[in-house]
């Protein structure tokens, strides 16, 4: 529409930037507005400008004795500013400082949330930083009053530093090229994450709550062992060796210089077995993390939470009853009471006679094949229903009798039933409501 | 050449007339104190169609086949535009391919993909979708070719398996030996390919944020099968595989992107013997080698105008380096651009030559492509592979794309207008192509092959 009329009206996009700055009551000599509208626009950027636009180049029509129709360049601001938002729909959204700082480009959207880290009012333009932790440097989200909705200009100017907001705006370079985020919604309130659950949690909050949950499993399940006799640990996750073969595939750190490259191991369990010989003790267990790239379950990454606890006083049955408290346990704490049979897929095959205990928790113990393990005398997975196999225990007999229990226990796998947990539930209320 | 991944290792383990299929297991490292539940390969006898095509299915698909892999040009044939002048800039440092990888993985870790995901609905294949259709990540012209509904119908059945997702794209033959669009030897992979295996290879991390079993690429890599077809020598195929895979394993990328070479898959295929003692492979190519010399010499006007095409597309990928020393440019240029068109002289005696060695490349290069299409090669020997391409057709889900690439990285040059190499920033295109752009280049060259690695514009 515009070039159409520029035209008919035989204009450069000089003269249009005038017409553009006599609308605005500037100076032909104004450089800024010259300059904006030669940035490529083909449209100006505001419903405000393009009314003044239309205004100036009816004006210029009127003194060439042209006729054109009345808010033509209006309606073809809107519907352009239609079709650019429908285009932005599947424009990638950054959710960082990092990706917006690194990665944006012009067009793009930004939802951010972290900390307002600068507030800047201007006359009717105002500026704001916004701190997120995952860049050094905050990202500036910018405002113009006459573009955009009161309610959003009022939300935007009573921010104050400190203030943990979540704000939504379009990267456009501003007049130095540098990309501010233009706002384009009232930024809001962080609500806490402890108000919600995995299922009702932000997308970019999940992640937190999905931590808070885990941390609150780690510690009962370490309380648990700690009430049973299992004494604590404090494991190291860097090896200077770790077996090669067909395991598990460590990590491997390297300090550039320093020889030959360290492991970041997948388990603490040969820790745990000279503590176990070394400690006098028959039961010890950790709080650790394994770090492979092997795949053992749906829900692990390449790290994962593990609290490892072994034995040499253990038999079968005694292993059974620590899995078996420790998912009743995990149980009232999720307030899972209630998913007994939905929760937890019932696939026994070494313990037939396992039922629910009387809390109506579910006690699900799924027995590996023998034949597909070299060395474990036994070997069980506790699976949920998501799947996800959150327990693991094995039992080997070392020469001619010596016999080391393993439990393994993976908090995060656990989540899948935690999803309408409140957060507040486990945190930071002091733990569990009994 | 040496086989970094577990896949390469199953696959030269793999036997004549069998499959390579992946399985979960589980095992039990005693030393770790860990269950964990490794893929690993079964091989499965394939069973090949014994018939041969007809010559129906044979004219059908040499159409399609054709329509998909060149464009018909119908322009008039544009003079001959020169070469950038090229200075030299030194050695290209092997560790801006490191930083390059760098710089892309943060489009995973560092935000936009979270972004991305958090605008996609919350199911997997609506991820995957997001994922491969966009354009940092994946490729754009995924969007028209790809729904969630094919993602879905690709996912389910591995999900219920727990089997990796895994891709598997012929490509990377050799680097292109039209004068027109490269300067390097055909063994000398530069940026633009490492920068594919690279964006394979970030798109396998992004997925493997949503996806839990695991994502990796396997490429065929097709050099072997068409050096003879282009003219170009067998050890300079070769040698572009193991410095590809050279490039993967410096950059470590040996868990996302397996190389192998199709030419063992076709070998393989060949130790199916349904009819007689020659394989299954080589009795189809041999049927339709005889009936496309046919079609190509005896055919009515459309199929005259599909070997056109083929013939135009074929001239273009030839080795035509040598003629150089014997003609000018702009001659080699005018006759390359006119193979199977009007313009076309006979009495030339290069254009003689380039439309007879056009000729029995298109044969040889449609014949191959039609076994492979006609067997359901790839599909039977990679069953539980996902089939990616780099010619984008629906259904098929296209490689992720380099920078503002005008051709494929191997049949092209790199320039990177922006000194600190961003991720996407790149422009592969063919030499004569970007002298529209930059008439000056500055090229670095790689130290191994002595080759240019990439180009910047002169100012």
């Amino acid at each position: 529409m515009l070039q159409r009329w520029m035209a008919l009206l035989e204009l450069t996009d000089v003269q249009v930037a005038h017409a553009f700055n006599a609308g605005w009551g500037l100076q032909e000599s104004t450089t800024d507005r010259v300059g904006e509208w030669r940035r490529g626009s083909s449209m100006p950027q505001s419903l405000a400008r393009a009314q003044r636009l239309e205004v100036a180049l009816q004006r210029l029509a009127s003194e060439r004795q042209l006729d054109l129709p009345d808010g033509a360049l209006v309606i073809a601001w809107q519907e352009q500013r239609a079709a650019r938002r429908e285009a932005r729909e599947v424009r990638p959204v950054h959710s960082s400082s990092r990706s917006a700082l690194q990665t944006g480009e012009n067009g793009d959207h930004v939802r951010l949330t972290g900390f307002v880290s600068r507030h800047h009012p201007t006359g009717r333009t105002l500026f704001f930083d916004i701190s997120d932790g995952q860049s050094p440097y905050p990202l500036q989200f910018g405002i113009i009053r006459d573009d955009v909705e009161e309610t959003t200009w009022t939300a935007c100017k009573a921010l104050r530093i400190g203030d943990r907001i979540r704000a939504t705006g379009i990267l456009q370079p501003n007049r130095r090229g540098v990309l501010v985020a233009w706002v384009t919604e009232p930024p809001s309130a962080q609500e806490p994450v402890t108000d919600k659950s995995l299922a009702t949690a932000a997308p970019e909050q999940r992640r937190v709550a999905a931590s808070l949950l885990t941390a609150a499993l780690r510690d009962l399940t370490e309380d648990h062992l700690r009430r049973q006799g299992f004494l604590g640990v404090a494991t190291r996750v860097l090896s200077s060796s770790w077996p090669d073969g067909s395991g598990l595939r460590p990590l491997t750190a390297v300090y550039p210089g320093f020889g030959t490259s360290a492991f970041v191991a997948p388990s603490p369990s040969p820790q745990l077995v000279d503590a176990l010989i070394f400690s006098g003790t028959d039961r010890v267990y950790t709080s650790s993390h394994c770090f492979t790239t092997s795949f053992r379950d749906d829900l692990d990454g390449v790290e994962t939470d593990l609290v490892m606890a072994k034995a040499t006083d253990l038999d079968v049955n005694e292993i059974r009853e620590l899995i078996q408290d420790i998912i009743t346990l995990v149980g009232r704490h999720l307030g899972l009471h209630e998913l007994i049979h939905e929760t937890l897929r019932h696939t026994l095959t070494l313990w037939p006679s396992l039922q629910p205990d009387e809390t109506g928790f579910p006690q699900l113990v799924e027995a590996v094949s023998e034949d597909a393990l070299d060395s474990p005398q036994y070997a069980f997975r506790a699976y949920t229903s998501k799947p996800s196999a959150p327990i693991e225990a094995t039992l080997e007999v070392i020469g001619s009798g010596v016999a080391i229990s393993t439990i393994a226990i993976f908090p995060a796998r656990f989540l899948p039933l935690a999803e309408s947990t409140p957060i507040r539930r486990i945190y930071p209320l002091g733990g569990p409501i009994r | 050449m040496k086989h970094s991944s577990d896949f390469e290792v199953g696959w030269i383990a793999c036997p004549p007339g069998n499959a390579i299929v992946q399985r979960r297991s589980l095992e039990y490292d005693r030393h770790a104190g860990l269950l964990f539940a490794p893929a690993k390969f079964d091989y499965r006898p394939i069973q090949l169609a014994a018939d041969l095509p007809t010559d129906e299915w044979i004219e059908d698909n040499l159409v399609s086949f054709v329509r998909g892999e060149f464009v018909e040009e119908r322009t008039a044939i544009a003079s001959y535009p020169g070469l950038p002048s090229v200075a030299s800039g030194g050695s290209a440092p092997r560790s801006m391919a490191i930083d390059y990888l760098e710089r892309c993985e943060s489009l995973v870790y560092g935000g936009y993909l979270d972004g991305l995901l958090t605008a996609a609905p919350n199911d997997l294949a609506h991820q995957v979708h997001a994922i491969l259709v966009d354009s940092k990540l994946g490729n754009r012209r995924n969007a028209r070719n790809l729904t969630v509904e094919d993602i879905s119908r690709d996912l389910d059945p591995r999900l219920r398996s727990k089997l990796r997702l895994r891709f598997v794209l012929p490509a990377f033959p050799f680097k292109d030996q039209n004068p027109f669009r490269t300067s390097a030897r055909a063994s000398s992979p530069d940026f633009a390919d490492v920068a594919l295996l690279v964006h394979m290879h970030i798109a396998t991390q992004a997925l493997y944020q949503v996806h839990p079993h695991g994502v990796d690429w396997v490429v065929l890599s097709d050099g072997l099968t068409y050096s003879r077809i282009f003219g170009v020598d067998d050890q300079e195929a070769t040698d572009y595989l193991s410095r590809l895979s050279e490039w993967r394993d410096w950059l470590n990328l040996a868990n996302t992107v397996s190389i192998v070479d199709l030419s063992d898959l076709i070998r393989r295929l060949d130790g199916c013997k349904v009819a007689g003692d020659s394989g299954q492979f080589s009795r189809v190519v041999a049927t339709l080698r005889t009936k496309l010399r046919t079609i190509f010499l005896e055919a009515g006007r459309e199929m005259r105008n599909i070997a056109s095409v083929l013939k135009r597309g074929m001239a273009w990928n030839l080795n035509t380096r040598s003629y150089l020393d014997r003609f000018e440019p702009d001659h080699l240029w005018l006759t390359l651009k006119s193979v199977g068109t009007e313009f076309s002289s006979a009495s030339d005696l290069l254009a003689a030559e380039i439309d007879e060695r056009a000729f029995e490349a298109a044969i040889e290069y449609a014949s191959v492509n039609l076994a492979l299409r006609y067997l359901d090669a790839i599909e039977l020997s990679v069953p539980d592979a996902i089939r990616s391409t780099i010619h984008p057709k629906p259904g098929q889900i296209a490689a992720p794309s380099v920078g503002q690439s005008a051709v494929f990285p191997w049949n092209g040059v790199p320039v990177s207008p922006s000194a600190t190499h961003e991720p996407n920033s790149l422009i592969v295109d063919g030499l004569s192509s970007h002298r529209t752009r930059y008439p000056s280049l500055t090229a670095f060259i790689d130290n191994d092959t002595g080759d240019p690695f990439f180009y910047v514009p002169n100012a």
